[in-house]
């Protein structure tokens, strides 16, 4: 078991190495110049001025080194201090011949990995300064982030408690009409797309020449909270307002869990041990909720690793809709503004937060059923 | 999903409503696929045929998009872009497509929000009349004025072309690497010493003549779009794996001069699976939003992206078969006989688990499709003058008022998607 997990630990590096390059090739090929962009929000005196502060960005975010570990230039370009080729130049072997240099740690890879100057670097929880507001990422994202992950775990756990039932009543008695409809009624929520579902409840329920019955955007009342409100205040004055996000984010993982449910409840059932509980003269009820869905779980328990990161993205369209000041709408509005650190590093979090809960639930499935092990 | 169990995946699929037949979806998707082929002639503000000062004209077919007639001794062009205008020409006769908009015409006279059952008119000389029957505005107009029944026709090349392209590609990427994973595995490739380190230092000069020193090429066709980026791409996929291909072919003969015995197992099945694990780890949809963000927005470039990002569920179903395929006695009685691993692969088991391959591409397909929507409904990534379904729920979203921009387009998406789940899991269920 040691063993088992000291190998997948290990695996854990080159995984992290492979998802940090294509998140750092992804922020070095954003559009827009990253210095013009912190030169342009703050205040400018005179020109003099201007390539001052250049020098003083790129000084501190590390601009001016070279970008890896090494580079590979054509031999042409190693003595020009411009990149520009010339075109009309003929044929120049040189441009075909491939220079290999060495720049060792001092570059911004390393540097936005490990630390660089100020930054302590993204291992240690550094994702750099925002190009418009210059506050630490990080430090947004923990503003934003509670929200986005208020409802999608809400959302997850709701699911489960919902599904489950959904779908061991699928097992107990599927040739019952009622069975068949809810069947078919998965089936239709399965395809639809969570920004139909979205639009549609809020041109039905909060729309006020059809049913007003919910807020159609935002998160608490408009003016904020009443000022000596209490926690339990605060939670009914919002209430309505997370009803119909909480609606749209939860409806799809219904569908795909109960799928999920019945289809490994039932895989259960045709084992030895299903005929030894019922030859015990236990009622079908007891079989399966007490013996077959505790060995059913194990797949319901793993899928909630590749569930979160489908629950995150899908946040980026439904906090649009509702209005949500999450994580998702903050998204939307740095890639507007082409403030990219933003958007590269909550990909690179909600990455490392899959990778490690990929992790742990390979480590409780190898301890649980030990022929994974092998 | 991390669930390695394959018979769990076939349950999971043969779980869904049995009574309904897949004649409806196919017929439905036929449907849709004319529509899209036919959309120039369905939904056009050119008239399919027209007689104008005694000219006969074809305008909806033709490429030239003028003409020049002789009408009193003189000579007129005619433009045929000229949008409404064409309602109002006075024309001796005029058959115009069923619905008599462009996506991109827009009509002022109806312009903001007209409902499909609300009064529109067009304006002749100075005074507002009832429109004709011919020209109405079936599904309403948007904020701007277009026509919605138009843009949803036209809308339908989209969807249907990013999911069947962007899958193609997946399939091509996923097929061939769960092929390699499942029948190599770890243990049956073997590879000398000097060919393996050959392949690894060939990838990096590989990298300097296929993409490094032809960026700029690259760079300027996905600017102009079009079908150079296909070509320019294929150019540099060829130079790499020919410059690898070199290269492994000195390193055996290399080894073969050193020593025929001292070779190693390539670790196929380890590299792509772990591959996969890290492709799977990241949410696919934040990726594109980014991704398609950086690039410059066009189609294109976004059925490349969900290409390479949407072969891994493929390639491991496809790996699952083969791992169970090759232990199979036909399997072994290929082997048995002499025959090569490459047309074990292609023609012996391929053919075998071609079912199961094309399940997931539909599947894949209905993926795409609501990506595609998903990316157009927050306006990122996807070129912003073209209306297509998701842009218009995104109008819709403004106003709730406005139902027709809700509820046509949004069951559009929704029908698209459920035939493709629907003729998946009944061919899953054979």
């Amino acid at each position: 078991m040691f063993k088992y997990i000291i190998k997948r630990i290990f695996w854990f590096i080159p995984t992290l190495f492979f998802v940090t390059i294509i998140s750092f090739i992804l922020l070095k090929n954003s559009s827009g110049d990253a210095v013009n962009m912190l030169v342009n929000t703050s205040s400018s005196g005179g020109s003099a001025n201007v390539e001052e502060q250049k020098k003083y960005w790129e000084n501190k975010l590390g601009l001016n080194l070279p970008l890896f570990y090494f580079s590979i230039n054509c031999l042409s370009e190693v003595n020009d201090t411009s990149i520009i080729r010339n075109k009309d130049q003929s044929f120049n072997i040189k441009e075909y011949i491939p220079y290999f240099k060495w720049h060792g740690i001092q570059n911004q890879y390393n540097g936005w990995l490990f630390g660089f100057k100020d930054s302590k670097g993204i291992l240690r929880g550094d994702f750099g300064i925002s190009y418009i507001t210059k506050q630490p990422v990080i430090s947004i994202i923990k503003d934003k982030i509670g929200w986005t992950l208020f409802f999608s775990i809400l959302s997850i756990l709701l699911a489960y408690m919902i599904s489950i039932p959904i779908g061991i009543k699928l097992v107990e008695s599927p040739n019952k009409l009622s069975s068949k409809w809810t069947e078919s009624t998965l089936f239709l929520l399965y395809s639809f797309p969570s920004f139909f579902i979205g639009v549609l409840l809020l041109m039905l329920f909060a729309n006020p020449r059809v049913l007003a019955i919910f807020p159609p955007s935002g998160i608490k009342p408009i003016g904020g909270y009443s000022d000596h409100a209490t926690f339990f205040n605060r939670v009914g004055e919002s209430f309505p307002y997370v009803i119909l996000p909480l609606i749209t984010y939860t409806y799809s993982s219904i569908a795909f869990l109960s799928k999920l449910t019945t289809a490994s409840v039932t895989n259960q059932l045709t084992f030895d041990y299903i005929k030894t509980a019922k030859a015990k003269g236990l009622t079908d009820r007891k079989v399966i909720w007490k013996h077959a869905l505790k060995n059913g779980a194990i797949p319901l328990i793993t899928v909630f690793s590749s569930i979160f990161p489908t629950v995150i993205g899908g946040s980026v369209i439904i906090e649009s809709i509702f209005t949500i000041p999450g994580m998702g709408n903050e998204i939307i509005k740095s890639i507007i503004a082409h403030d990219y650190p933003i958007v590269i590093a909550f990909v690179t979090l909600t990455t490392f937060f899959t990778v490690i809960s990929y992790l742990i639930s390979d480590i409780l499935n190898a301890l649980i059923d030990p022929r994974i092990r092998i | 999903m991390s669930i390695q169990d394959y018979h769990l995946y076939i349950k999971l699929m043969r779980f869904q409503p049995k009574n309904i037949a897949l004649k409806w979806p196919i017929r439905i998707f036929i449907a849709f696929v004319i529509l899209a082929f036919l959309s120039p002639f369905i939904a056009n503000d050119k008239p399919l045929v027209c007689k104008y000062k005694g000219e006969w004209m074809f305008p909806a077919f033709s490429f030239q998009n003028k003409s020049i007639i002789l009408a009193n001794n003189k000579l007129e062009t005619i433009n045929y872009n000229m949008g409404k205008e064409w309602k109002l020409l006075e024309t001796s006769f005029a058959i115009f497509p069923p619905c008599a908009y462009s996506p991109n015409t827009i009509d002022a006279d109806n312009a903001p929000l007209k409902s499909p059952f609300e009064k529109q008119f067009i304006t002749i000389n100075n005074s507002s009349v009832t429109l004709p029957i011919k020209y109405r505005h079936w599904f309403g107009t948007t904020q701007n004025g277009n026509d919605v029944l138009s843009a949803i026709i036209h809308g339908t090349k989209i969807s249907l072309s990013v999911g069947i392209f962007g899958m193609l590609l997946a399939s091509i990427l996923g097929i061939s690497l769960g092929a390699i994973a499942g029948y190599y595995q770890n243990n049956t490739f073997k590879i000398g010493y000097f060919q393996f380190g050959l392949i690894l230092f060939s990838l990096i000069i590989a990298w300097f003549y296929s993409i490094k020193i032809r960026q700029d090429e690259l760079i300027n066709s996905f600017n102009n779009g079009g079908l150079s980026v296909i070509f320019q791409l294929l150019f540099s996929v060829i130079i790499f794996s020919s410059i690898v291909y070199l290269f492994s072919g000195i390193g055996k003969k290399i080894d073969n001069l050193i020593n025929k015995n001292a070779k190693i197992y390539f670790p196929f099945d380890t590299i792509i699976s772990k591959l996969i694990e890290i492709l799977n780890s990241i949410p696919v949809l934040l990726l594109i939003i980014s991704i398609a963000a950086i690039a410059k927005p066009s189609y294109l470039f976004l059925i490349l992206i969900l290409g390479f990002l949407s072969w891994t569920n493929l390639a491991r179903i496809v790996r699952a078969e083969f791992i169970k395929a090759k232990h199979l006695d036909y399997v072994m009685a290929c082997k048995a006989i002499g025959i090569s691993n490459s047309r074990i692969i292609i023609k012996h088991i391929l053919p075998n688990i071609l079912p199961v391959i094309f399940v997931q591409i539909v599947f894949g397909m209905a993926g795409a499709v609501l990506i595609e929507s998903s990316l157009s409904f927050i306006g990122v990534g996807v070129p912003l003058n073209v209306i297509s379904w998701g842009s218009l729920l995104n109008e819709g979203q403004n106003s709730f008022s406005s139902w027709w921009l809700i509820i046509f387009p949004g069951v559009c998406v929704f029908t698209l998607i459920l035939i493709y789940n629907k003729i998946a899991t009944h061919l899953s269920k054979k």
